[in-house]
């Protein structure tokens, strides 16, 4: 798989790997029903312990973007609606509060700060 | 496990010995037999007594060489981390390469002695001397014990002290220079007093000393003695390994 | 009452001048791997070798599945896969040699798990071990401990001598064979990168104290370094700041957790806070054992010549 893990940089490895598997089924890279490597052999790859990987993929599944069928496998779900839009909104605003220091930082305004949001969205959008 | 490693640490000494040993042995027995010294009372006996205590003597120095090998040894090698972290009692160590040294060297010995004993008989039977018929030639058994219990002793005595000084100081070449101390410097001490103050001490090794019809047999106090030392050298091995810190 | 894998209680080794392990009190649950970390001399080795009974602890006590490490020495080597700092085997005996001497002693050795690690790591296992290089004297010491069908590795400086390509496939091994279970692994290191990935717990040692025993997602995800700039900044540590150190007029602070509130009472104090970031294993470790600063603040106003 596709995922690497940079231990060094302060960032707890799950959510290194939860980020980079929501990233990947965002742009479509990973399908619904595609499926993921189970837990030990992705630990081994990535040479991590494997309570690492089952906690990034426990915390995917209690938010509904992943499925793990018992003896089974471990594989991408529907998109589920899960959370309240409140919820979610509530999830994204430290993003939008990084993107939106960083953009008065660098002195752009608020127009070329959402055209460069809908810029992102269309290039993930051209992956599915 | 720890026995096969002693055999495989000493089994090219025990060939070599072995090999060594009876070449030697073949070589006095051949020069020794002239058939006309064998009329002699008593000359017959000293010959076969002979036989015994060459491979005696000569074993005596190797289980010196012997004691080099002991888990002090290894331990002073920086195998300590390895072999004291196996699950096996440290005295089961000590206990187990003191034993197959003390083995090696006891069944060499029966081994070399049976062989030179029998050259011997055919030997005499070939020039025409009834060796365990005559009664000036008979051997009694009890004198072919009695030298192996020396040999015996005395081994375990060189051996034993000189493993000790192994395990105690981590280093086998300790052991034979520790060991080889003590012998002379008790040699000189024993004749040292005896010289200025006639002062007896007790012989270092049992003596070996071959007579008309038999041989001395050492005092009961010195049997005892040695017979302690025999398995107290060791013992204190056991102890020093048990202590120590690696 | 969970057993601990390892446990230690005041812990403490003395020699004549030097105090090497200080009361150590370390808790190593089972299925955990846990880093155990220090500067050369810090008191690993010294640890490690009185949890193996090859030390005595000169007061204190340490135990392996609740067993008493003083006392009960062989019961435990008989569970414990251990590789010592010094990685040294019988000269003369080939790899073959001495897995047959170390087979004898486990009954739960498997000669499968040996092939596969003589495999894997490249061993030449016909060759005696006084012709082996380190590093694959290295490698033939954990092979022995890794076939052994242990409940828990003891590793001092596993990776000692193995270059990179060996190092990343032991990590890999010890992650497919040994993180299952409930085995547990203690390994002793001062590469703490290697550590960082495959941890989820981690002790660090300086002079023989534990300054730090925590998971290692914990750190990530709590522990906090924060950069104030001010006078009478706190020099304290406690439960929350972990340490602290003075640098011309800043103080740099590792903080445990509730980081922002603690932020909050120094902007309360008059200080600026220049930053807040997180910490990787590495930037702890260097703020834990490196030697705190007596620098009082208090020097604003003087100026520079």
């Amino acid at each position: 798989m596709f995922i690497r893990v940079v231990p060094a940089s302060g960032v707890p490895l799950y959510l290194q790997i939860e980020s980079q598997l929501k990233h990947a089924i965002a742009a479509g890279a990973l399908k619904v029903g595609n499926a993921l490597l189970p837990v030990r052999k992705l630990a081994a790859e990535l040479r991590i312990n494997p309570n690492t990987v089952a906690r990034a993929y426990q915390n995917l599944e209690r938010d509904g973007i992943i499925r793990t069928i018992p003896g089974g496998g471990t594989f991408v779900a529907e998109n589920t609606p899960g959370l309240l839009k409140s919820e979610k909104l509530r999830r994204l605003r430290p993003f939008a509060m990084q993107l939106a220091v960083e953009g008065t930082q660098l002195r752009l305004n608020q127009e070329d700060i959402v055209k460069l949001v809908k810029e992102a969205l269309e290039e993930l959008g051209e992956g599915k | 496990m720890y026995l096969w490693k002693c055999w495989r640490d000493t089994r090219v000494k025990v060939f070599v010995a072995f090999g060594v040993i009876l070449l030697v042995d073949f070589f006095i027995l051949a020069s020794a037999i002239h058939v006309q010294h064998f009329h002699k009372p008593g000359r017959a006996l000293g010959l076969l007594q002979a036989t015994f205590m060459i491979p005696s003597g000569l074993l005596l120095f190797f289980g010196w060489i012997l004691s080099k090998e002991n888990p002090g040894a290894d331990i002073g090698n920086g195998c300590g981390d390895f072999l004291l972290t196996r699950p096996s009692s440290r005295g089961r160590l000590v206990w187990t390469g003191w034993m197959v040294g003390m083995a090696e060297s006891v069944i060499l010995w029966i081994v070399l002695s049976a062989i030179a004993f029998g050259a011997l008989l055919l030997r005499l039977q070939q020039v025409g001397i009834p060796v365990l018929g005559a009664p000036q030639t008979r051997i009694p058994p009890g004198s072919v014990l009695l030298v192996f219990a020396i040999f015996l002793l005395n081994l375990g005595l060189i051996y034993g002290l000189a493993y000790c000084i192994g395990v105690v100081t981590r280093n086998g070449s300790w052991a034979l220079i520790g060991s080889a101390i003590v012998v002379i410097g008790y040699g000189f001490l024993e004749s040292l007093l005896r010289q200025h103050w006639n002062i007896h001490l007790p012989d270092f090794f049992l003596p070996l000393h071959g007579y008309d019809n038999g041989i001395e047999i050492p005092s009961m106090l010195a049997f005892v003695v040695h017979g302690c030392l025999l398995v107290v050298f060791p013992a204190v091995a056991h102890f020093a390994l048990e202590r120590m810190e690696v | 009452m969970t057993e601990w894998a390892i446990g230690t209680e005041k812990l403490s080794k003395h020699y004549r001048s030097l105090q090497a392990v200080d009361g150590l009190n370390m808790h190593v649950p089972k299925g955990a791997v846990y880093g155990f970390l220090g500067r050369n001399g810090a008191g690993k080795t010294t640890t490690i070798r009185m949890l193996m009974g090859l030390q005595r602890a000169t007061a204190g006590a340490a135990s392996v599945f609740g067993m008493s490490c003083m006392a009960d020495r062989i019961s435990i080597a008989r569970r414990v896969g251990y590789v010592g700092e010094k990685k040294i085997l019988f000269g003369s005996m080939t790899g073959n040699d001495l897995v047959r001497f170390n087979r004898e002693y486990f009954p739960k050795w498997s000669d499968a798990l040996a092939e596969r690690y003589a495999k894997r790591m490249e061993i030449p296992m016909d060759r005696k071990f006084k012709k082996l290089s380190l590093g694959n004297r290295t490698k033939l010491c954990l092979l022995l401990a890794m076939a052994q069908g242990a409940d828990l590795l003891i590793l001092d400086e596993p990776t000692s001598g193995l270059d990179p390509v060996v190092t990343d496939e032991l990590l890999r091994l010890l992650v497919e064979d040994f993180t299952n279970e409930g085995r547990t692994i203690f390994l002793s290191s001062h590469h703490l990168s290697e550590v960082e990935r495959i941890a989820d717990w981690v002790g660090i040692i300086d002079e023989g104290k534990l300054r730090l025993e925590a998971r290692l997602d914990d750190i990530r995800a709590e522990y906090r370094r924060v950069v104030a700039f001010g006078r009478d900044l706190p020099a304290a540590r406690s439960p929350q700041v972990l340490s602290t150190v003075a640098e011309d007029d800043n103080r740099t602070y590792v903080v445990t957790k509730n980081v922002e509130a603690f932020a909050a009472g120094l902007r309360n104090e008059g200080a600026t806070v220049l930053d807040i970031s997180p910490l990787n294993l590495g930037e702890v470790f260097l703020q834990l054992v490196r030697k705190e600063d007596v620098c009082i603040s208090g020097n604003a106003g003087a100026t520079r010549a």
